[in-house]
């Protein structure tokens, strides 16, 4: 406990010198704030919008296509995942295929998106389904293909029929796999969302940090960008507290 | 006395009083490998175990017990011969059939408790109702306390323990037991010993036990089957008419224990000797 503590407050130490040196650096002239902004601005700035209301919509915009990207994606991961550990004959069939696409950088993608589904909010969920989608299939397909031969055995031989293998022992044993691909699924879902907005949108934490840039405004581009970090930070504490309760049956704790 | 248990031991089969229960008729097994040659790994198996009895199988490790054991089980068919449970014809998995492997199985996502009501989760049993036989099994087996740990938190012997009470849990006429103590450290597997012969006297099941360890499978049977190197049959069968209950630590000093334990070796060792010098072995 107080090694946590000492390794927190250092932590904090740390974050401040770094940002007390930057503000000096802007305050003392020897960098230009015009493109380095300054600390005390961006919070100011930071207040500002939450204080205006005006932050808002773009982060409600964002949070709700990555979030329906990051479910489906998800979803669509596990099923994929779940056909290919099921069938042998589509797992030869796809599996190169699945592995090239994978190699397609996905960001070339973006602006067929929009052109397939415009620039509202449907070519960003579909930006963040597909990085999702691949993800959480890798792993999915992990997780199933690595459950213990002897507990599917156990099953079978109590008399479990092939659905309550599925949800009895396969589902339960791949769950560590599926919160590794939920967390890294967080992280490429609102890169697609705010990816998406950066190509073309007309809102969204995205598309602010792309306004803010053309006019200039670094203060806002950095205020904006504390924003994103803030939610993910957010987000990605929640899967890991839901994780952490779901897991508790694990022999080690990282 | 000793010298009549010995005479008596040899040739045995189910003496006829007793009510067969399980009946491995005539069962022969061949592994068909595409382009390489068969391979024939049970020959014309056949014994039964009478309901209550305590059955030992021992045989040279390769000669095909995991086929048997699996044919047993319900998990493969034989490509010849049957297996008769309460003179049915055995197809596919059957609920009156409990098994213990050698590595155990327990869900590691899953309490002590929730472990051990597992098997009923397949046979309606109401949620309270499996809940109630689980902890009295429990406490049977003194793991009081334990019922919400992992299996990770617990020992060899106590995961053994929670991996044998979930298929008493199931309440099977037959228990099937695959080599359960062999992966435990000697001291573990002495109190183990113990305990099944407890369990074996509370629950009047039938066990059919398979082992490597001759002096194991002496100490628990009420019957010894041998069998062979492959392609397996059955070498010999012995009745092992020590005086119960036994004391797994002491009985290995009794003399006639001593006797018995020559006589089997005897032709165990000719097996062990035949399986190992490889031939048939392709494990």
């Amino acid at each position: 406990m107080s090694d946590r503590l000492k390794t927190n407050i250092l932590r904090i130490l740390f974050v401040s010198t770094l940002l007390l040196i930057w503000e000096a650096l802007a305050h003392w002239g020897w960098a230009d704030p015009f493109y380095v902004s300054r600390p005390s601005s961006i919070l100011i700035d930071f207040k500002n919008l939450f204080a205006s209301c005006e932050i808002w919509p773009h982060i409600s915009i964002t949070m709700k296509a990555m979030l329906i990207g990051l479910f489906l994606g998800c979803a669509g991961g596990v099923i994929m995942a779940f056909v290919m550990a099921r069938f042998k004959m589509v797992e030869k069939i796809m599996d190169p295929l699945i592995v090239a696409i994978y190699g397609i950088p996905k960001l070339a993608l973006g602006p067929l998106f929009i052109l397939w589904f415009g620039l509202g909010i449907n070519s960003k969920i579909f930006l963040a389904f597909v990085w999702v989608f691949f993800i959480m299939y890798f792993n999915a397909y992990g997780g199933f293909k690595n459950v213990e031969p002897r507990l599917i055995n156990a099953a079978k031989l109590m008399g479990a029929s092939r659905a309550q293998i599925l949800f009895k022992i396969v589902l339960p044993s791949s769950l560590p796999w599926l919160f590794t691909g939920l967390r890294a699924g967080l992280g490429v879902a609102l890169l697609g969302a705010i990816v998406g907005e950066y190509i073309g949108s007309m809102a969204g934490l995205g598309h602010l940090v792309q306004y803010a840039g053309n006019m200039f405004n670094t203060t806002r581009v950095f205020s904006t960008i504390l924003v994103m970090t803030i939610l993910m930070m957010l987000m990605n504490e929640g899967v890991k507290y839901a994780e952490h309760r779901i897991l508790r049956w694990r022999p080690s704790e990282g | 006395m000793g010298q009549e248990v010995l005479k008596d031991a040899i040739l045995a089969s189910a003496s006829d009083e007793q009510e067969l229960r399980f009946i491995v008729r005539a069962v022969s097994h061949t592994f068909s490998n595409g382009a390489q040659a068969d391979i024939r790994v049970l020959n014309n198996v056949s014994f039964d175990v009478a309901s209550h009895e305590f059955l030992s199988v021992v045989g040279p490790s390769g000669c095909g017990k995991s086929t048997l054991l699996n044919i047993m089980s319900g998990l493969l068919m034989p490509t010849e011969g049957s297996v008769l449970l309460d003179g049915e014809a055995l197809r596919g998995i059957s609920k009156k059939i409990g098994y213990v492997s050698q590595m155990d199985s327990l869900l590691p996502w899953r309490t002590v408790l929730d472990n051990v009501t597992f098997g009923l989760e397949f046979r309606n049993v109401k949620k309270k109702e499996a809940r109630a036989i689980a902890m009295h099994l429990i406490a049977e087996s003194g793991l009081s306390g334990f019922e919400n740990n992992y299996p990770h938190e617990l020992s060899g012997g106590m995961k053994k323990r929670v991996d044998i009470i979930r298929v008493l849990a199931i309440d099977p006429e037959v228990i099937i037991m695959d080599e359960p103590f062999a992966a435990l450290d000697v001291f573990t597997r002495e109190l183990m010993q113990e305990y099944i012969l407890q369990i074996w006297k509370k629950t009047r099941k039938a066990i059919i036990f398979v082992t490597h360890d001759l002096t194991e499978a002496i100490t628990l049977a009420d019957r010894l089957v041998l069998m062979s190197a492959r392609p397996s049959t059955i070498k010999a069968q012995y009745n092992i008419l020590l005086p119960r209950p036994r004391s797994p630590l002491e009985i290995r000093y009794d003399t006639t224990f001593i006797d018995l334990h020559r006589l089997i070796w005897r032709d165990l060792k000719v097996e062990v000797e035949r399986s190992r010098s490889g031939v048939h072995c392709v494990e």
